[in-house]
C-alpha cells in the first residue's frame, strides 16, 4: 500500500509544524517492525519507551493502519488456537489408558460401560485412525468453537467456564481502572523530581519482583486476619471482590509507575510545558493539562499490557484468596487433568489477553496525534 | 545512593555471598524432619526456625535457591542462544528465512507465558526437565526478536555501511560491529529473562503445579507456610523476600542507567 506522492507532500505542507506519531510509516512494509515497538510482547519487566517517530498519516492510511490491526489480532487468534488445540491433544494422547474408554465413561457413566459403547465411541470419533486426521478434526472443531465435554463434571465445557469467566471480569472491571488511577497519578508526582524518578524505579523492580500471591498473601493477613474487616478467601459478597480486586490493582498499577513517570518526564522537557510554567499555571494544572496529554500514548499503551497481565495474573491471585474464577478454574482442570477444560479455560483467557495485547499493540504503532 | 543499577548490584552480590557462604553455616538435610521440634523459633539448630515437618528453614531456602537458579539458568542460556542463533539466522539470510522466523516468534508471543508453561508442565512429566523445558519453550521469542531487530538496524548503521565501502570482509563486519550492539542489547534482555524464569517456577510451585514435595522450592515453602502465618511468619517472609529481591536486583543490575 503506498500512498499518492502529491497527497502526502499537500499534507506535510498545510502542516508546517511536523506531527509526530508512533505509527508504521506509511507505505511501509507492514512486517517491518523497525519503526514503533509492539509493546505486546513486554508484559513483564520494564518497558520500552523509545518508539520511532514517524510522519503523520492521512485518514486513509489511517483506515489501513486499522485493517492490519485487526487482521493481525485475527492472526494471534488463530496461532493461540492451533498452539492451545495443539498441546492439549498432545495431552490427551500422553494420558495414560483408552481415551475411547473415558470419553464412554464421561458420557455414559463409568457404571455403565460397554464393549460395544466403547467401540462405537471409538469409530465415532475415528480414534482408530492415525493421529495425523485426528488432529484435522481437533482443530476443525476447536475453530468452530467446539471444545467437547468436561471430563469430570460430563457438562460442555462452556457452559462449565461461563459463570468462572464472568466473575473473573467482574475483578477486571474492577482492578482495572484502578491501577490505571493509581498508576497515573503516583507516575506523574514521581516524575516531577529525580529522586522520584528512582523511587519509581526501585518501586518498578519491586513490583515486578513481588509475585502477585505474596502481595495477596500480604494484603490478607493485614486487612483480613490482623484487622478482620474484610473475609479471607471464597465468594460471595461484595466485600469478598475487595482483597483480590486490590491485590490485582497494585499488581497492575505498580508496573504503570514507572512507564508514566518516564513518559512524563520525557514529556516535561518539551518546550511547550516549560511556556505553561512561564505563564504562571498551577503546578498541578500543568501535569494534568499539559504533561499528561503529552505523556499519553506510552501510557494508554501500558495501560492496556497492564489489563493483559492482570487477566493472565488472575491465575495466581484467584489461587490465593480461593475465589472462584477462570484462573483457578484452570488451576483446578490442571490438577484434575480435565483436558477439555484446560483447553476451553486456556483458549478463554488467551483470547481476552491477546485482544488486550493487540489492543495496546495498536495504539502504540497508530498513536495518539498531539 | 540513588543510582538504581548500583543497588541491584548490591543486592545481587548478597545474594551470591550468602549462597557461598551459607552452606558453611546451614549444613543441615534440608528434607530431613524433626517432628518434635516442628514451628520452632529463629535460634539453635535452626537460623531462621523450622517449618510445621521440624525441617531446618534455611537449609530448604539455600537448596530452593540453588534449583531455582540452576532451572532457571540453564533454560534462559539454551533459551538465549537458541534465540540469539535464530534471530542472526534471520537477519544474515533474510527473505523468506527471515519470515519463518518472524512467524515463529509472533505465534509464540501471542499465547499468554504464563499460560504457556502451564500447558507444557500439564503435558511433561513434573520434574526440572519439564519445568525447564516449559520455560525455555518461551524464553527463546524475546532474545530471538531483539537480536533480529538489533542487528538488521545494525547493519544499517553509518559505522556499517562505512566498513563495507572501504571492503572490509563480511566476517570481519559481523565479528567486530554487529555483534557487539546485539550482545550489548541482550543483556537487558538476558536479565529480564532470567528474573521471569525464577518467578514462573516458584508461581508453579506456589500453584502446586511445579516440583513435587519434598523438594526445597521457593514457592512451594510460601504455599506450605500458608496455615502458619500467625505462628511462624518468617516461614512466609524468608522465601517471598529471597524471590522478591532477586528478581528486583536482576531487573535494577541489567536495567538501563538512571
Amino acid at each position: 500500500m503506498t500512498l499518492p506522492v502529491g497527497r502526502r507532500a499537500k499534507t506535510t505542507a498545510a502542516s508546517p509544524v511536523e506531527h509526530r506519531s508512533f505509527g508504521v510509516m506509511a507505505g511501509a512494509d507492514p512486517r517491518s517492525t523497525t519503526c514503533g515497538v509492539d509493546l505486546g510482547t513486554v508484559v513483564d519487566g520494564l518497558p520500552p519507551l523509545v518508539m520511532t517517530p514517524c510522519r503523520a498519516s492521512t485518514r486513509s492510511a489511517g483506515l489501513a493502519a486499522c485493517g492490519r490491526a485487526l487482521a493481525r489480532w485475527l492472526l494471534r487468534c488463530a496461532a493461540v488456537l492451533v498452539a492451545v488445540g495443539a498441546l492439549c491433544f498432545a495431552m490427551t494422547e500422553a494420558l495414560p489408558g483408552d481415551t475411547a474408554q473415558r470419553v464412554a465413561a464421561a458420557r455414559y457413566g463409568a457404571e455403565n460401560l460397554t464393549t460395544a459403547s466403547v467401540e462405537g465411541i471409538r469409530g465415532d470419533l475415528g480414534l482408530d485412525r492415525p493421529w495425523a486426521p485426528r488432529f484435522a478434526v481437533w482443530l476443525g472443531m476447536l475453530f468452530q468453537g467446539d471444545v467437547g465435554v468436561s471430563a469430570v463434571t460430563a457438562r460442555p465445557v462452556w457452559t462449565d467456564i461461563g459463570p468462572p469467566l464472568r466473575r473473573t471480569m467482574m475483578l477486571a472491571v474492577i482492578a482495572w481502572p484502578a491501577s490505571i488511577l493509581f498508576g497515573v497519578v503516583l507516575g506523574v508526582v514521581l516524575a516531577r523530581s529525580r529522586a522520584g524518578l528512582a523511587a519509581a524505579q526501585l518501586l518498578g523492580a519491586v513490583a515486578a519482583g513481588l509475585p502477585s500471591y505474596v502481595t495477596g498473601i500480604l494484603l490478607g493477613s493485614v486487612f483480613a486476619i490482623a484487622l478482620g474487616w474484610l473475609p479471607v478467601a471464597g465468594y460471595g459478597s461484595a466485600s469478598h471482590l475487595v482483597l483480590p480486586a486490590i491485590t490485582l490493582t497494585l499488581v497492575a498499577g505498580l508496573r504503570l509507575v514507572l512507564v508514566t513517570a518516564r513518559a512524563a518526564h520525557d514529556a516535561s522537557q518539551h518546550p511547550s510545558i516549560g511556556f505553561a510554567r512561564m505563564k504562571g499555571l498551577p503546578e498541578t494544572e500543568v501535569a494534568a493539562f499539559h504533561i499528561l496529554p503529552l505523556a499519553a500514548p506510552p501510557v494508554i499503551a501500558y495501560a492496556f499490557i497492564g489489563l493483559a497481565f492482570l487477566l493472565e495474573g488472575a491465575a495466581v491471585v484467584e489461587t490465593v484468596f480461593a475465589y472462584p474464577g477462570i484462573g483457578s478454574a484452570l488451576v483446578d482442570a490442571v490438577l484434575a487433568r480435565d483436558v477439555p477444560v484446560i483447553q476451553g479455560a486456556t483458549i478463554a483467557i488467551a483470547i481476552l489477553v491477546v485482544t488486550a495485547n493487540s489492543l495496546a499493540d495498536g495504539i502504540a504503532r497508530f498513536g495518539v496525534a498531539r | 545512593m540513588t543510582n538504581p543499577r548500583a543497588i541491584g548490584i548490591a543486592i545481587l552480590g548478597c545474594g551470591v555471598l550468602a549462597m557461598a557462604l551459607g552452606p558453611l553455616v546451614v549444613t543441615a538435610d534440608p528434607l530431613r524432619q524433626d517432628l518434635a521440634r516442628a514451628l520452632s523459633p529463629p535460634g539453635w539448630p535452626f537460623p531462621l526456625g523450622s517449618d510445621a515437618l521440624g525441617r531446618d528453614a534455611a537449609a530448604r531456602l539455600l537448596h530452593g535457591a540453588r534449583l531455582s537458579l540452576s532451572i532457571a539458568a540453564s533454560s534462559v542460556l539454551t533459551a538465549s542462544l537458541a534465540g540469539t542463533l535464530l534471530g542472526l539466522l534471520a537477519a544474515a539470510v533474510g527473505g523468506w528465512v527471515a519470515l519463518a522466523v518472524r512467524m515463529a516468534a509472533d505465534t509464540a508471543l501471542a499465547l499468554p507465558n504464563f499460560l504457556l508453561v502451564i500447558l507444557i508442565v500439564a503435558l511433561t512429566t513434573p520434574g526440572p526437565l519439564g519445568i525447564g523445558m516449559a520455560l525455555a519453550a518461551t524464553l527463546w521469542v524475546e532474545p530471538c526478536r531483539v537480536v533480529l531487530l538489533t542487528a538488521e538496524q545494525a547493519s544499517r548503521s553509518t559505522p556499517v555501511e562505512a566498513a563495507r565501502l572501504i571492503g572490509l570482509p563480511r566476517r570481519t563486519i559481523v565479528m567486530r560491529l554487529i555483534l557487539p550492539t546485539v550482545l550489548a542489547t541482550l543483556t537487558g534482555v538476558v536479565g529480564l529473562q532470567f528474573g521471569q524464569a525464577i518467578l514462573s517456577i516458584a508461581a508453579l510451585g506456589f500453584l502446586g503445579l511445579g516440583l513435587r514435595p519434598p523438594t526445597p522450592e521457593w514457592g512451594a515453602m510460601i504455599l506450605d507456610a500458608l496455615p502458619y502465618l500467625q505462628e511462624a511468619p518468617l516461614l512466609f517472609v524468608a522465601p517471598a523476600a529471597c524471590i522478591a529481591l532477586t528478581v528486583a536486583g536482576l531487573l535494577l543490575a541489567t536495567g538501563p542507567r538512571a
